[in-house]
């Protein structure tokens, strides 16, 4: 996928000139640097590159790359990427948001499109808990994690994107975190490059409303999981997980969704039909 | 992760590491100052800021002594040796209420992973011919390191805003605020 | 059977074929050389419920169905109770029925009807093979006066894949029917046929044509009735003029893919109906936020929540125009008839492309799932396209500058000079979010602007006038434009002058021209809602004054000509 024919760009060149206002220690600054590292290493044409997002702080991310980008509604960025993919099978389209976005109100786009399993790469940038609202609990928070939203915690179990992923037919299932830059480059060079929906599921602290997130540059781990391409030793994997490991826990080639439209027909040749 | 063979350390690929790594540092200080400044937390940014210059001064430093020279293009997420961490790493200890002296500490860190790199590579026998490069970047950072110290050390202690404040930046941002 | 047009109405339970007999007929009427409109109606059942089809057929285009059934055909009197008003009845219809498992209801039997009975079950065992709908339709077409020729050729239309052995019994059967009763002279010995080339199309089918001359290339929906039938159309077309049709998972989805399909560079749209529209809202403010051209097409069933899902009303008016949260400037236009929407359809892709704005066109379930004769519909050419970013343009791009027209040049993916992230926060004309008061008011502007000022030409309203000074008139939308046309060309025969004025661009409202239109009239505004939506609007746009009356029915039974001829001569006195 590497195009060696294209001129050379750094990571530079895919930042605009808007800078983010995420919170000083944010693990989405980390995030938005690889993703201009991994555009750089792949050499994308910056105008073949379609970056959509929702809503919330990660959703940001469209304004701060200097490609196509969306920042549309809350939960329905999957929804507006499979659109664009689908006319413009040339796009790179890569769908970036949060944990709240993507697997709460967004969570029937991401169940879908897993399933559809078009060439797509979507990042998640989870901090388990609404930031841009100021600190409400999200799916991934655990069900203890106390708030002035949910005083004595959820009580609800946390949701796991990575099992979800699988069991809906994505061929890329991947977990990073933001505060390894270089192995997170690493996933979203290859969640690109592959062919299918592409997870990648990053662990980005929130330093404001879940500050006990730093300790996770000392408890994730770096790169450790071992790929696999079957499905029942993925699932295993991911089930038998802590949360803390990383790497890709499934990649697999699967039939990605490709709408099948041809020329040769006219519109006239459909109002014939109409004829008595 | 790649690490490539550290006793057979390719000249130019060590420079391009080196250049990378500085970018890294650049872009992420400068960042940081940004939203610090967003943030209405000017003594800390300024910190930033002040390091950021220095980073620049470091990547002259390379730049002029690899002019007649293609640097390799390196993937992004090759490692230069085992126990190196990237300079990014410690930003996560970042916050929007820090005083100067927390971001002095933090700045302070972020220099010694340059410094590390470094100083692992004048201890390998192979880059040789790259001595000059690094030396004067060690050299520079001892320099900086001491001024460093002189303002770290007259640097304010206390943290001037509660965690109420946040709501300030939604009011003050002019790029739409929460959403 | 005034204004030489007849009306037959067939009805009977699940699988006793009374669309498949109301289908053959409008296709017999067309190889005759006329034209026909065909609605119909079902129950709520999927399968096996009661159903019924009203064919109006003449010599002229018919938009409607006539206020009363000429010949109606039971096939059993099941659930009949629950069609009763659908199937209006009285002392001139003609009512034939099987006698041979049902008795005359007495709600019929009150009309004053006259009543033929047949026995179908007898009929049946002569031929083997045959079914009781095949002698119902031979029935029919003699006592129609309709030649066993153009039933024949229907059949051979309608039912091609069955096999040949069934055609020939079949062909029995109705030729048997044919000759059962006593011969009555044709109904049609004086009207003329036409050599017009003309067309067997539903109101569905005509949105989904409409859209493809349009320029369509992808269509993202949800099924949901009365909407799907324009999807099934288009599936399997689209995809072989380049397009695609996406499944989506819900309404949210199918409002996003659209948005994302058309910020591709390729005009998209939707087809739903009201609860879907309910879901789609908030990106459909998305698209105008974000200066995303968007189609989205609605027909309107019964409401509100589940409402009548498979019948018809007019009363997601209010919330095409009005359903966005914040000030959000679109188009809401409507078609009047099966062959004006397609030019509408057509009219509004171009609308939304050039304007870059979300267009809805608001269709019905009378409108949409009713099939008609009509005279073939030209393509017509609108010559609206997007305004795009010209590639290699040395200027730095600003997505939403502020142009004469209000309209910027939209950046298509894929064009180095254009890089922009559209956005549904408030934005610089950069695409900059940005919630400054300068900001937000420049960019307001802007979207107003555009839809302010474009030029709709004449496509807004059609305007029928008499001729002479008219004391009246009579303003309505959508499909109730057919009763009210009828109405007021009885009128007009009758030598009572009142005009009529039917509006398709229902947002922006053309007020100064309708307030011009109106002058010195009296004005009747009709429409299919129980509250007056259309009524209000106009009155509170000012378009009408405060003496405008109002008749406003609500769905599902269609407004009958009578009544709002009644309505306006009334008004007059």
């Amino acid at each position: 996928m590497r195009d060696m024919t294209q001129e050379t760009l750094t990571a530079k060149d895919y930042l605009s000139d808007i800078r983010p206002i995420w919170c000083p220690g944010c693990g989405h600054f980390f995030i938005l640097r690889a993703l201009a590292q991994a555009f750089a290493w792949l050499k994308l044409p910056k105008e073949q590159i379609g970056l959509i997002s929702g809503i919330g702080c990660s959703s940001r991310i469209p304004a701060y790359i200097n490609a196509y980008g969306f920042h549309g509604v809350h939960g329905r960025a999957l929804a507006l990427g499979t659109g664009l993919k689908a006319v413009r099978p040339d796009m790179h389209v890569i769908v970036a948001g949060g944990d709240g976005d993507g697997y709460s109100i967004g969570g029937n786009h991401f169940i879908h499109a897993c399933r559809r399993n078009m060439d797509m790469t979507y990042i998640v940038m989870d901090n388990e808990v609404y930031g841009m609202t100021k600190g409400q609990p999200s799916p991934t928070t655990e069900p203890d994690w106390e708030s002035k939203f949910a005083p004595h915690g959820t009580g609800i179990r946390t949701f796991n994107p990575l099992g979800v992923a699988l069991a809906s037919g994505a061929s890329f299932i991947a977990r990073g975190f933001a505060g390894d830059p270089n192995g997170l480059t690493k996933l979203i060079v290859e969640a690109i490059e592959h062919k299918g929906f592409s997870l990648v599921e990053i662990k980005s602290p929130c330093v404001t409303f879940r500050p006990e997130e730093k300790e996770w540059s000392k408890t994730m781990r770096k790169m450790n999981v071992v790929p696999t391409d079957d499905v029942v030793e993925a699932a295993r994997k991911i089930h038998s997980s802590d949360g803390l490991d990383t790497g890709i826990f499934y990649q697999a080639t699967l039939p990605v969704f490709e709408p099948h439209s041809t020329k040769g027909k006219t519109v006239l040749d459909f109002e014939k039909e109409f004829e008595v | 992760m790649n690490h490539p063979k550290e006793n057979h350390l390719d000249p130019l690929r060590v420079l391009a590491m080196i250049h990378a790594m500085i970018e890294e540092s650049i872009y992420h200080t400068e960042t940081f100052a940004y939203t610090l400044n967003v943030h209405h937390n000017d003594k800390a940014a300024k910190v930033f800021h002040l390091i950021c210059e220095q980073f620049k001064a470091e990547q002259g430093i390379v730049l002029n002594g690899t002019l007649n020279v293609d640097l390799p293009t390196i993937p992004p997420w090759e490692e230069p040796y085992t126990e190196y961490i990237h300079p990014s790493s410690v930003l996560i200890h970042a916050n929007y209420l820090m005083s100067e002296s927390e971001a002095w500490k933090l700045m302070h860190e972020m220099v010694e992973i340059h410094k590390r790199f470094y100083t692992f590579l004048c201890k390998e026998n192979s880059v040789n011919t790259l001595f000059s490069v690094v030396d004067q970047l060690v050299n520079y950072c001892n320099d900086c390191g001491e001024k460093n110290k002189r303002l770290e050390a007259k640097a304010e202690t206390n943290r001037s805003k509660s965690s109420e404040d946040i709501d300030i930046i939604a009011l003050h941002s002019n790029e739409g605020g929460l959403w | 059977m005034k204004d030489r047009i007849i009306t037959v109405s067939v009805s009977g339970s699940g699988g006793s074929g009374a669309v498949t007999i109301g289908l053959i007929l409008l296709k017999s009427i067309a190889n005759a050389g006329f034209y026909g409109y065909m609605s119909r109606s079902s129950g709520p059942q999927i399968r096996g419920g009661e159903s019924s089809v009203i064919v109006s057929f003449s010599d002229h285009p018919v938009e409607r169905n006539a206020d009363c059934i000429d010949l109606y055909f039971a096939l059993d009197w099941r659930g009949f109770e629950r069609f009763s008003d659908e199937i209006p009845l009285n002392s001139d219809s003609c009512v034939i029925f099987d006698s041979s498992h049902d008795t005359l209801p007495d709600m019929v039997a009150k009309t004053g009807a006259k009543i033929i009975e047949v026995d179908l079950k007898e009929q049946v065992k002569q031929i083997k093979g045959s079914l009781p709908n095949s002698f119902a339709m031979g029935i029919l077409a003699a006592q129609i006066g309709l030649s066993l020729e153009s039933i024949f050729k229907a059949l051979q239309q309608t039912l091609h894949q069955k096999d040949e052995a069934f055609m020939e019994d079949t062909f029995r059967a109705i030729e048997a029917g044919y000759t059962l009763l006593r011969e009555s002279p044709s109904l049609l010995s004086n009207w003329q046929p036409s050599s017009q080339p003309r067309w067997n199309i539903s109101g569905n089918e005509a949105c989904g044509l409409g859209a493809l001359r349009g320029g369509i290339q992808l269509v993202a929906a949800y099924p949901i009735t009365p909407a799907s039938d324009i999807v099934e159309y288009l599936a399997p077309r689209l995809e072989k003029v380049g397009g695609t049709v996406l499944i989506a998972e819900d309404e949210l989805a199918a409002m996003n893919m659209v948005i994302g399909g058309s910020f591709g560079g390729k005009a998209s749209m939707t087809a739903t109906s009201g609860p879907g529209i309910s879901l789609m809202t908030e990106a459909m403010g998305l698209a105008v936020a974000s200066e995303t051209p968007a189609l989205v097409v609605n027909v309107m069933r019964g409401g509100p929540s589940t409402g009548i899902p498979t019948k018809s009303e007019q009363t997601d008016l209010n919330q095409a125009l009005f359903g966005m949260h914040g000030e959000a400037p679109h188009v809401v236009v409507a078609p009047l008839s099966i062959a004006d929407t397609v030019s509408v359809t057509q009219w509004a892709v171009g609308l939304a492309e050039a304007m870059q704005i979300l267009v809805i066109l608001l269709s019905d379930q009378r409108l949409g799932q009713s099939r008609a004769i009509i005279d073939a519909v030209p393509a017509k050419v609108y010559g609206l396209q997007r305004k795009v970013l010209a590639e290699g343009s040395a200027e730095p791009y600003e997505r939403y500058a502020v142009t004469e027209d209000s309209i910027s040049p939209m950046a298509i993916p894929g064009n180095r000079q254009g890089l922009y992230t559209a956005d549904g926060l408030e934005h610089t004309a950069t695409g900059k979010p940005s919630s400054m008061a300068s900001d937000h008011l420049q960019q307001l502007r802007k979207r107003e602007s555009k839809v302010a000022q474009f030029d709709y030409k004449n496509e807004w309203a059609e305007i029928l006038t008499s001729g002479k000074r008219s004391r009246a008139i009579v303003l309505t939308w959508g499909s109730t434009f057919g009763s009210v046309k009828e109405a007021v060309m009885e009128l007009h025969r009758e030598g009572i002058a009142v005009d009529l004025l039917a509006i398709r661009l229902l947002m922006p409202l053309r007020v100064d021209a309708i307030k011009k239109l109106c002058e010195d009239k009296q004005v009747i505004v009709v429409e299919q809602s129980y509250s007056g939506q259309f009524y209000h609007y106009c009155l509170g746009r000012g378009a009408i004054g405060a003496s405008s009356l109002s008749l406003a029915e609500a769905g599902p039974l269609m407004l009958k000509k009578s009544d709002i001829k009644h309505f306006i001569k009334e008004a007059l006195i």
